[in-house]
């Protein structure tokens, strides 16, 4: 597994290096330096986050760190992306993300009598750790839009099969806690980001979930979004998450809700030169 | 920052009150009732004089398993085992019964609690019943509360004759609850049907009224139910109403403090005060205009026999909730209330909270 691994890796190296020359040409839309759905990471120095975003904290080498600040009370979690492109102007972008979430105190706090409880009070979780990992390949096909194919799966790392889990069988909720009670979940995302005009940008995930059942349980989900960059620190996002599939139970064919966040900024203040 | 939750949460309401996003309001409509028919019908007598009917509250085939409503345990969800060994004792009862119609309250037929078996469709497999109607009381995608999620449950009539003209009426909610409780909990309903043999036709009602109202919702379920049975009557339309009606009959001696009530006030399943039990004594007015099953004067004379409900599996059946009325006739003497062995022939107590009502109505 391991080894089919590095070969996938260093194949995407490989077409990264054929096409070595090929750059982007300049944007014609101005820079965009807000994160975008790509293998392209937060340039060093800038974080960025919002009411419902994670906070993203752009590092050296290329790499990126996202936490959910409010959830990591509860359910502790934290990603690292790494652009292993070797140009950052190249049309092909390679980037891979590696995360994990520990659940179980969200889940706890869940189960509970009453209103909130999502999951039964006599159910309580062991402890679970989950592994996510991600491969981003993009393609920036025009100075300002991109597209990426993203290949993911997630472990449950401890093997700690949750085999009481009661899962909330709605197609928003299933796939995203799927591993709990699994050894493992697969994802394959189709993203496509970039800029209208000026301040108004774009992106969405088409994004496949697939859950190895007695049969395979699917969800297909389709998140686009737009967003208006008042500037380069405060940006508006209004979108919709809508999702289908063949999760047991679910009783709607399809599920659509309005996704919205207020997302901000700001960049590492640069020390002055001593004169 | 408290200012956006606030908005955000005024936000979801005015969401959910506009949408339906968690299908949880039932219309009132005839096609908002499932009709079943059983995989392998039985025939019944052709021209019966008299019909069997019986009324049963079968707790969603949750046995005595100890749930957290009663305060007794924290159950919430059965697994498929334990649902169809429940079922299979139910199923027991009913063809011990043998009636030719059965009222049922508390059927799951797609619910996550009672592992999405069709309860209806089971018993009409496993019993001599050959069709049925359904109409949802409590119906969710999904209930945000006690981990119980994916809920359809109601009232069921079944009988061995086919059911037509099948209806479900809405019944009030309850109106002390706030408007989120509200989208989530229970809808009330009358369901009622023709149940016709031979061209005489009878209307056959199921209900099941509240139980934790203390704002007269109740009462107000009531007389809309004696409002109906009343038209029928006053149109010379022969009918059966029977049901779990969560009211004592008139003049019990016992109404509150029973031995069975360990819910506190933080559960939200607490009993209501005496004076409001007091109170409900009254509400039950259906007696002095129809026949019952037990008449008034037979349960004045002996209450503890007549006893329908107990939450306590090692206790008694303390409180009479369930009903069966007329404005036909029924054989005297023949209502039962089958709290065991020794009346009914078949233990009940571990089936259910409740114990099943039958008697014999006359049909020519």
């Amino acid at each position: 597994m391991k080894t089919k691994i590095s070969y996938i890796i260093v194949l995407m190296m490989s077409v990264n290096v054929i096409f070595a020359q090929d750059t982007i040409p300049e944007k014609t839309e101005g820079n965009n330096v807000w994160h975008e759905n790509s293998a392209k990471v937060l340039k060093q120095g800038r974080t960025e986050s919002g009411l419902f975003a994670p906070m993203r904290i752009g590092l050296k080498n290329q790499m990126e760190l996202s936490v959910h600040p409010i959830w990591f009370f509860v359910m502790p979690n934290a990603k690292l992306k790494k652009n292993w492109t070797l140009n950052d102007n190249n049309k092909f972008q390679v980037a891979s993300e590696h995360g994990f979430t520990f659940p179980t105190i969200l889940l706890n706090l869940l189960a509970k009598n009453g209103t909130g409880g999502i999951f039964p009070a006599d159910q309580k979780a062991p402890a679970i750790l989950t592994l996510n990992n991600k491969v981003i390949m993009s393609y920036f096909y025009h100075p300002d839009h991109s597209v990426s194919l993203k290949l993911g799966m997630e472990f449950n790392a401890l093997a700690s099969m949750y085999n009481g889990f009661a899962p909330v069988e709605l197609l928003i909720a299933y796939p995203r806690t799927a591993s709990y009670s699994r050894f493992y979940t697969g994802e394959i995302a189709l993203a496509f980001s970039g800029t209208f005009v000026k301040k108004v940008g774009y992106d969405g995930d088409i994004k496949l979930f697939l859950i190895p059942d007695d049969k395979l349980t699917w969800v297909l989900e389709w998140n686009p979004k737009v967003y208006y960059n008042v500037s380069d620190k405060f940006r508006i996002m209004a979108g919709a998450l809508v999702t289908t599939g063949n999760i047991p139970h679910e009783k709607a064919a399809v599920r659509a809700i309005p996704v919205f966040d207020l997302q901000y900024s700001f960049n590492k203040s640069k020390k002055k030169k001593k004169k | 920052m408290m200012k956006l939750k606030f908005s955000i949460s005024i936000f979801a309401l005015l969401f959910l009150a506009a949408c339906d996003p968690f299908h949880t309001k039932i219309e009132d409509q005839e096609f908002t009732v499932i009709q079943y028919e059983a995989r392998n019908k039985t025939t019944p007598t052709a021209t019966p004089s008299t019909l069997k009917i019986a009324t049963w509250n079968i707790k969603f085939g949750g046995g005595r398993i100890d749930f957290f409503f009663d305060c007794h345990g924290d159950r919430v969800l059965m697994t498929k085992t334990e649902v169809l060994e429940n079922m299979t004792g139910v199923a027991a009862k009913v063809r011990n019964m043998n009636p030719d119609v059965i009222f049922l309250q508390e059927v799951d037929i797609d619910s996550k609690r009672s592992a999405y078996v069709d309860q209806v469709q089971y018993l009409l497999d496993n019993t001599d019943l050959n069709y049925a109607v359904y109409a949802s009381q409590w119906q969710a995608d999904y209930v945000p509360s006690d981990g119980v999620g994916q809920v359809n449950s109601g009232n069921a009539i079944l009988s061995k004759y086919p059911l037509n003209n099948a209806e479900r009426i809405a019944l009030p909610l309850i109106a002390e609850q706030s408007g989120l409780v509200q989208y989530f909990y229970l809808r009330r309903n009358i369901l009622l049907a023709d149940l016709t043999i031979n061209n005489k036709t009878v209307k056959v009602l199921n209900t099941h009224t509240s139980a934790y109202s203390s704002d007269g919702t109740k009462k107000e379920q009531l007389e809309i139910i004696q409002k109906r049975v009343a038209d029928l009557d006053a149109a010379n339309i022969p009918f059966i109403l029977g049901g779990d009606f969560n009211n004592l009959p008139p003049n019990s001696t016992t109404y509150c403090n029973f031995d069975d009530d360990v819910c506190t006030e933080e559960s939200g399943y607490a009993s209501l005060p005496c004076d409001v039990l007091l109170e409900e004594l009254s509400n039950m007015q259906i007696y002095a205009s129809y026949e019952a099953a037990i008449p008034q004067a037979k349960y004045e004379s002996n209450q503890s026999i007549y006893g329908t409900f107990t939450s306590d599996k090692d206790g008694f059946w303390n409180r009479k909730l369930d009903y069966i009325f007329t404005n036909g006739d029924f054989v005297d003497g023949a209502g039962m209330v089958h709290q065991g062995v020794s009346s009914g022939g078949m233990a009940t107590m571990p089936l259910s909270d409740h114990c099943p009502i039958t008697t014999i109505f006359k049909w020519n």
